[in-house]
């Protein structure tokens, strides 16, 4: 008990250190490798916190694919040494003033909260015989609050068509094929990749009875597509237009028809017919792993090609 | 008395994290990138295979064995890889700066 909390209280000093020195890192590049630390001691946080699917999420898709996307953005802005801002003082202040009264109002709600007899949690583990999944985390996300998740995908789904908007077809286009990847990188892929493949598989199949599911699969799948974008091989690049957008629309649309289907056999959005729940259930997580995957490397993707920009002109 | 395989796992896990401390003080006290990536790479290799081996001596089922051996298979590739990667490109800026220079 005392060692698990010497342990924690060193988690939180070390991760407010690193979130403080992130932000007034002497340069980018440092900055961004700072974040990706402070993302996988996040994720050992939620392992703390006794939710080992929110560390899946946090280090795949917090430290690991936002810190590729974060390197690769430094990379090509180059890493300059950061000027310090020119701010007001009430552009100084703001900032503090807006997180301490944050905290305060966090911390205060913490005091007055209520015991109302009985957690969030144990209702859900109450119910999750009727979700049609065994896992709690994976009923709630999909079934009991399947609403928020639907449109989590089409957030992510309008991200996408931001990019495609603002990049047109050029992501499309395959860039020059990459000399530059050494031969040993390749070598590794090629046994990374489909291992990558089946580990993201696994875990989207046990995120209907463990820790795992659509997100953390396709974070995995995705961190697959980014290494074969990095080897200048642009994963998406193949795919004719029309495909690419229907790889990016079935999770949101396959989670809509399974609304309607609802509304029309149950009366409810989002209501699963309790026969088919357990299927339905699978059939969206599978359509809405390939979409978040495609969304992630698009948005990767779409940051890249800036070469290819300016050759165009 | 102790059982003999919680002995070794406790062991193992220990020697481990001697790798992982003394790799972290490598990376921390080693004048350059590549005597650098020596001390890291021994961290990932054998730190994390001593972990892994302590772990498995504990594990419930052949199959969370080869999951943990799966996890230190790929971390080796991965280290191995960056490794080279880093050395790599590490000696090349090396190069460019005393042509440069």
């Amino acid at each position: 008990m005392t060692a698990g909390l010497l342990f924690d209280i060193a988690l939180v000093v070390g991760l407010t250190i690193i979130a403080f020195r992130a932000i007034h890192a002497p340069d980018l590049f440092v900055g961004a490798v700072l974040y990706i630390v402070f993302g996988l001691l996040l994720a050992l946080v939620w392992v703390r916190l006794n939710a080992p699917d929110l560390a899946l999420a946090e280090a795949a898709i917090g430290a690991g694919i936002t810190g590729a996307m974060l390197l690769d953005a430094v990379r090509q802005v180059g890493s300059p040494a950061r000027r310090a801002p020119v701010l007001t003082r009430i552009g100084r202040v703001a900032p503090w003033a807006g997180a301490v009264g944050l905290g305060a109002v966090a911390a205060g709600a913490l005091v007055t909260l209520e015991d109302r007899g009985g957690t969030l949690g144990e209702m859900v583990r109450g119910r999750v015989a009727e979700s049609g999944v065994d896992h709690p985390v994976t009923a709630v996300l999909l079934v009991f609050r399947g609403y928020d998740t639907w449109l989590e995908v089409g957030v992510l789904l309008v991200a996408a068509i931001a990019v495609l908007g603002v990049r047109r077809t050029r992501v499309l286009v395959p860039s020059e094929p990459s000399s530059e990847a050494p031969p040993i990188a390749t070598a590794a892929a090629g046994v990374l990749l489909p291992a990558g493949v089946l580990i993201g598989g696994f875990l989207l199949w046990t995120g209907s009875h463990a820790p795992g599911g659509a997100f953390q699969a396709a974070a995995v799948l995705a961190a697959m597509g980014i290494l074969v974008s990095l080897l200048g091989r642009p994963p998406l690049a193949s795919l004719s237009a029309l495909r690419l957008r229907l790889l990016l629309v079935c999770g949101f649309t396959t989670f809509l028809a399974a609304g309607v289907v609802g509304l029309l056999v149950e009366d409810a959005f989002l209501r699963y017919p309790a026969a088919a729940a357990g299927w339905i259930i699978t059939v969206i997580e599978l359509a809405v792993t390939v979409s978040i995957a495609a969304s992630l490397v698009l948005l990767f993707a779409g940051g890249r090609d800036r070469a290819a920009d300016e050759a165009a002109g | 008395m102790m059982d003999p395989r919680d002995v070794l796992t406790v062991l193992c896990v220990l020697l481990g994290a001697f790798f992982f401390f003394a790799g972290t003080l490598g990376v921390l006290r080693f004048p350059d990138a590549i005597t650098r990536l020596h001390a890291v790479t021994k961290a990932d290799n054998l730190g994390l295979g001593l972990v892994v081996l302590g772990l498995a001596l504990q594990a419930a089922s052949l199959l969370a064995v080869l999951k943990l051996l799966l996890i230190w298979a790929i971390a080796l590739l991965a280290s191995a890889t960056s490794c080279f990667l880093v050395a790599d490109s590490a000696l090349r800026g090396q190069g460019e700066r005393e042509s440069a220079g």
